[in-house]
């Protein structure tokens, strides 16, 4: 190298790489309370490199979480709009618009979650193990559980506020605005669903129909009413 | 000492680094070129979804929060598109790759929604194409210098393929399901992250979840270990390149699995990325003559 500037430079590079590299590894593992310089570190990882590959593991995500959209230009009927698009993929790997079933997955997910965690809270409720799906759970993991609970009023005015529910709204609107060329006068009813997976235990005994057999939670926030599932 | 490792300290690393790089820029832009599509849906800012308290995040607040403008979403989408085409065309300087890296950091954190583990994954190696840039745009006057800066971002390029690894095997050997054999078989009944076919497939013969589960834990605990070997890296990089096929084909995760066989490129010795660049170069010269023109 020709001149010490450079040197410092190569070294100050190296030194960035060591940095990064150390504080992926430590920060990674490190609780999202942590204080202080882990606290930096954590920030510096989550905020520029946040890394978002875990969906499969520990725990993959196994439970579909949907929407049924029922847009106000077409009374009657309900659309799942992912599914539309999904059933494409049978033939073309990737169908038109297949980014935007991952929203719809995103938000229904959230807002299911924050259901679950409103619900307990608001009505005071304690989630109760499905019997249908208690033998879904032998030697298997707890995500295949159904704990069921009945969502009270409070609870669906509390969730309307939450920045999941508000984003969900937007994305039905936006599918129904582009669905029928028109913008919409007022919001989508919406209703939340949960297909859980046929456990493993039933179709090793032969119990699986001929139609696919899926648990569905529903939530109509239109009518306010609906049980609620993790 | 391995191969690879011996030839990286040894030979000039320009070739590959400049191969990962521009692949890189290519996956990006095909990936936000799609977003073109769905820019009604480009709304979010993931503010929430990360260290709320941190003050990296509360720096840029204003800028995340510029995101939610749909006028401004556009100019940042069409501005990143003109960036990444500037990118292909000529060697990017500082400035224009910085001005780069901020348009893509607002469109993917406006856009999170719509992103997958992959559109995560070119991002941080976009972050890391920095290094590239530095070596490659006239900032270093010696030669020595700018190898340096290749050598950094293939450094970079490879630890974050075995940190995934390394944190996939370490998680899924605290799962039930990964443990048993049966991850697979409720998986593909995730209606989003399934092929219909394979959902049809694993249904009828649920057995083959055992075979397709097991082969996973090994090939990721094996990689990071098997890639520097000289007799094993082949063999290693073809059976990470069927993995990613597998899951591309059976789970529809195109633009991560491409991703991943794109950054398999990091490994490639100066040797193996002299060839393809010759190669690359006899298809491009074969498709537009005009190629040569530019090449030269």
């Amino acid at each position: 190298m020709k001149s010490n500037r450079e040197r410092y430079l190569v070294f100050a590079l190296y030194a960035a790489v060591v940095f990064h590299i150390v504080a992926t590894v430590v920060t990674y593992s490190l609780p999202d309370d942590s204080k202080g310089l882990l606290a930096l570190g954590k920030a510096y990882t989550s905020d520029i490199f946040f890394q978002k590959w875990n969906f499969f593991a520990p725990s993959p995500g196994v439970i579909t979480d949907k929407i049924w959209i029922q847009c106000h230009h077409q009374e009657d009927r309900w659309i799942d709009p992912a599914d539309e698009i999904l059933k494409h993929s049978y033939y073309s790997p990737l169908p038109s618009g297949y980014r935007r079933t991952y929203a719809i997955r995103e938000l229904s997910t959230r807002v299911h979650k924050s259901l679950k965690a409103i619900t307990s809270e608001i009505c005071n409720q304690q989630a109760k193990p499905s019997e249908e799906f208690t033998y879904a759970n032998q030697g298997h993991n707890v995500d295949l559980t159904a704990d069921e609970m009945t969502i009270c009023k409070e609870a669906f005015e509390r969730i309307k506020k939450t920045k999941a529910y508000i984003d969900l709204v937007k994305v039905s609107r936006e599918i129904c605005d582009e669905r029928f060329a028109a913008p919409s006068i007022s919001n989508p009813s919406i209703i939340l669903s949960q297909k859980h997976p046929f456990p493993l235990s039933a179709v090793a005994d032969g119990r699986l129909p001929e139609k696919a057999y899926y648990k569905m939670s529903v939530v109509d926030f239109e009518k306010g009413e609906g049980s609620c599932q993790n | 000492m391995p191969e690879l490792i011996a030839s990286f300290f040894k030979k000039d690393q320009r070739n590959v680094a400049a191969i990962v790089f521009y692949a890189t820029i290519i996956l990006i832009f095909c990936q936000k070129a799609s977003f073109l599509a769905d820019r009604h849906f480009l709304y979010e800012t993931m503010n929430d979804l990360i260290t709320s308290d941190s003050s990296f995040t509360q720096a840029f607040t204003f800028l995340f929060a510029m995101t939610k403008n749909e006028a401004i979403r556009t100019f940042l989408l069409a501005g990143e598109l003109l960036l990444l085409i500037r990118c292909l065309l000529r060697t990017p300087d500082l400035v224009s790759y910085a001005s780069l890296l901020i348009f893509s950091n607002l469109t993917y954190r406006g856009s999170y929604y719509l992103q997958d583990g992959g559109s995560n994954l070119s991002h941080i190696i976009q972050l890391y194409g920095m290094f590239f840039v530095v070596g490659a745009s006239g900032f270093f006057k010696s030669e020595k210098a700018r190898e340096h800066a290749f050598r950094c971002m293939l450094v970079l390029v490879r630890f974050q393929i075995i940190f995934l690894y390394a944190e996939a095997v370490f998680s899924k050997s605290q799962g039930i399901l990964w443990r048993s054999g049966d991850a697979l078989f409720y998986i593909l009944q995730n209606d989003y992250f399934s092929n219909p076919l394979a959902k049809q497939i694993i249904m009828a013969y649920p057995w083959l979840s055992k075979i397709g589960t097991y082969p996973v834990f090994v090939f990721q605990f094996l990689f990071p270990l098997l890639v520097w070997s000289k007799k094993l890296r082949r063999p290693i990089l073809v059976a990470g390149i069927a993995f990613h096929l597998g899951i591309a084909l059976a789970m529809n995760l195109w633009l991560f699995s491409a991703s991943m066989i794109i950054f398999y490129l990091s490994f490639l010795t100066p040797e193996e990325a002299e060839d393809f660049k010759i190669k690359v170069s006899g298809w491009m010269a074969r498709l537009s003559p005009k190629w040569k023109k530019i090449e030269g």
